[in-house]
């Protein structure tokens, strides 16, 4: 498929990305500037930012092949990934923006930090679980890379990747969160035009949306059923997993820090029914073309490569059939491009300014110039890119496990100390580092049980679940007991019951 | 309709219709000057 067309789309494309890259980096003076692109991102570029954000290539191809596989039971998906953006603004980002802008924080430690007066225990941890848990995202989405690559191209795993590695990065360290932001601006509107124009056309190949539910139907009556008891989509486990998708993405490194980089708060006034609402078209469009590829399986119009994640194809190959002209295909390499080069960007950037500013500037070298300081977030920018990619070029076979289980382990690391931060007066530091630690382990035992299916206890729900239990259970014993943060420091987060006074 | 049994129609359509409802409330509600 490497037709002359498709080659030159594809270069144009990253042209266009490192250009961007290169306009953005004349606009970096300081690190406020790298990290929270200048507080200055405006209202298209802010949502549209977030949308990037979390809208990966893992979800892009995972979403119609989680639909291909399972039917309708998996539609909450739809509704709780476009509602973690509102649910992160709404939540965490009108509160942690205003406290922010008077206090100068760039990373959501600097608020934990504050709020729990804790620069360094509370604030290391919650770095390093955010680079750990960003740099399993980020294995999985130059895997992605590189699949898209290797299809329009040809061309080897390994160049593929070093390719796709080499354009992000190169913009991503130049530029920062300018480059990222306007970079998924672009990427953004390629990616919703591309999904809305192209999804319903592989429906309508297939017959119609009447015609696939029958034909789902046909298949498994189950398959048209909002939920399956004793399946794996089981009421208990949808709820479970609603939880996860929407709380646990609105706390994601790589999606929260977005909120402190707005020009101003009156954007967060649409920008979440804008978001729910686009991106849950998007997100509806590209499930409902994974159920159209089962009626077309089915049905004999198309058959899947024989290979082990044949169900993540399932949208490239029902576009190859209703839509079998070389230069369209050119666009739905760009259009799969953009949804994996948003998020990717995003998720090294976050790398880089939780190791410079978090760990080295906040804890080992208070000192530091603000110059210095960006030049080693460009350089763990670099490096993360590094040792992600060597992750890539042999993955892991429970990659896309590994991508949920880390939404599990951010949901139960980060959602209690957040929320019970902003919200409840009596959350003291110790009971804010025993859940995230508690949090994070708990994870971590739970997911090694599902994971190797280990039958200890029956978990209905996704493992995540019970860690992020326990980790509530932590926040509300150890903070009755030990002592209260002082009234002021509770006035300066503007810690209450309240989003707004 | 659609093929679709009426539950999974009812609840699928009943959860984003509430859903965009209150995000609308939210911002018809949204005083930006709270925090300035």
């Amino acid at each position: 498929m490497s037709d002359i067309i498709t080659i030159v789309l594809v270069a144009l494309y990253f042209l266009l990305l490192v250009g961007i890259g290169i306009w953005a980096s004349k606009k970096i003076h300081n690190m406020e500037d790298y990290v929270v692109a200048g507080r200055s991102l405006g209202f298209w570029v802010f949502t549209l930012l977030m949308i990037g954000s979390v809208c990966s290539g893992m979800s892009l191809l995972g979403v119609s092949g989680l639909g291909y596989k399972f039917a309708w039971p998996t539609i909450w998906e739809q509704i709780a990934v476009p509602l973690s953006i509102a649910f992160c603004i709404i939540f965490f980002g009108v509160k942690m923006y205003a406290v922010a802008k008077k206090s100068g924080y760039i990373t959501v430690q600097d608020y934990l930090a504050h709020r729990f007066e804790s620069n360094t225990t509370l604030r290391a941890l919650s770095a390093l679980s955010g680079i750990v848990v960003s740099m399993i995202y980020l294995a999985g989405q130059y895997t992605a890379v590189s699949i898209v690559l290797m299809w329009l191209f040809k061309i080897p795993h390994l160049w593929a990747l070093l390719i796709g590695a080499a354009i992000v990065t190169t913009y991503t360290v130049i530029g920062g969160l300018y480059a990222v932001s306007w970079t998924t601006l672009i990427q953004g509107i390629v990616l919703i035009a591309g999904v809305v124009i192209m999804a319903p056309i592989v429906i309508m190949a297939a017959g119609g949306f009447t015609h696939v539910n029958e034909v789902m139907a046909s298949i498994n009556p189950s398959n048209v059923d909002p939920w399956v008891v004793g399946g794996v989509f089981s009421p208990e486990y949808v709820v479970s997993f609603f939880l996860l998708l929407t709380i646990g993405l609105a706390c994601a490194p790589h999606v929260i820090n977005n909120v402190l980089a707005v020009k101003d708060i009156r954007y967060f006034k649409w920008a979440p029914l804008i978001a729910f609402v686009v991106y849950g078209i998007v997100m509806f469009l590209l499930k409902f073309s994974g159920f159209a590829g089962m009626s077309m399986v089915k049905e004999g119009m198309i058959v899947l490569p024989d290979v082990k994640n044949a169900s993540d194809y399932i949208f490239v190959a029902g576009v190859e059939y209703a839509l079998p002209n070389v230069f369209l295909w050119g666009i739905l390499g760009v259009i799969i491009l953009a949804a994996v080069m948003s998020t990717t960007d995003r998720l090294m950037l976050t790398i880089g300014t939780y190791f410079s500013w978090d760990i080295y500037k906040k804890i080992l070298n208070p000192d530091a110039p603000d110059n210095q300081v960006v030049r080693v977030s460009q350089i763990s920018v670099f490096a993360a890119a590094a040792i992600t990619l060597l992750m890539a070029i042999s993955p892991p076979d429970m990659l896309v496990w590994l991508i949920w289980a880390g939404i599990g382990i951010m949901f139960a690391t980060f959602a209690v100390p957040l929320l019970a931060g902003l919200y409840w007066r009596g959350a003291t530091r110790e009971g804010a580092i025993a859940s995230m630690a508690l949090g994070l382990i708990s994870a971590l035992f739970f997911g090694a049980l599902s994971y190797f299916k280990i039958n200890l206890i029956a978990m209905p729900m996704h493992f995540s679940f019970y860690a992020f239990v326990i980790s509530v259970i932590a926040m509300i014993a150890i903070s009755m007991v030990t002592k209260k943060t002082s009234d002021k420091v509770l006035d300066e987060t503007m810690t209450g019951w309240y989003i707004r006074k | 309709m659609f093929g679709l049994p009426f539950l999974t129609v009812a609840l699928v359509g009943g959860v984003c219709l509430v859903l965009i409802l209150a995000l609308l409330i939210w911002g018809l509600t949204f005083k930006e000057d709270l925090y300035v």
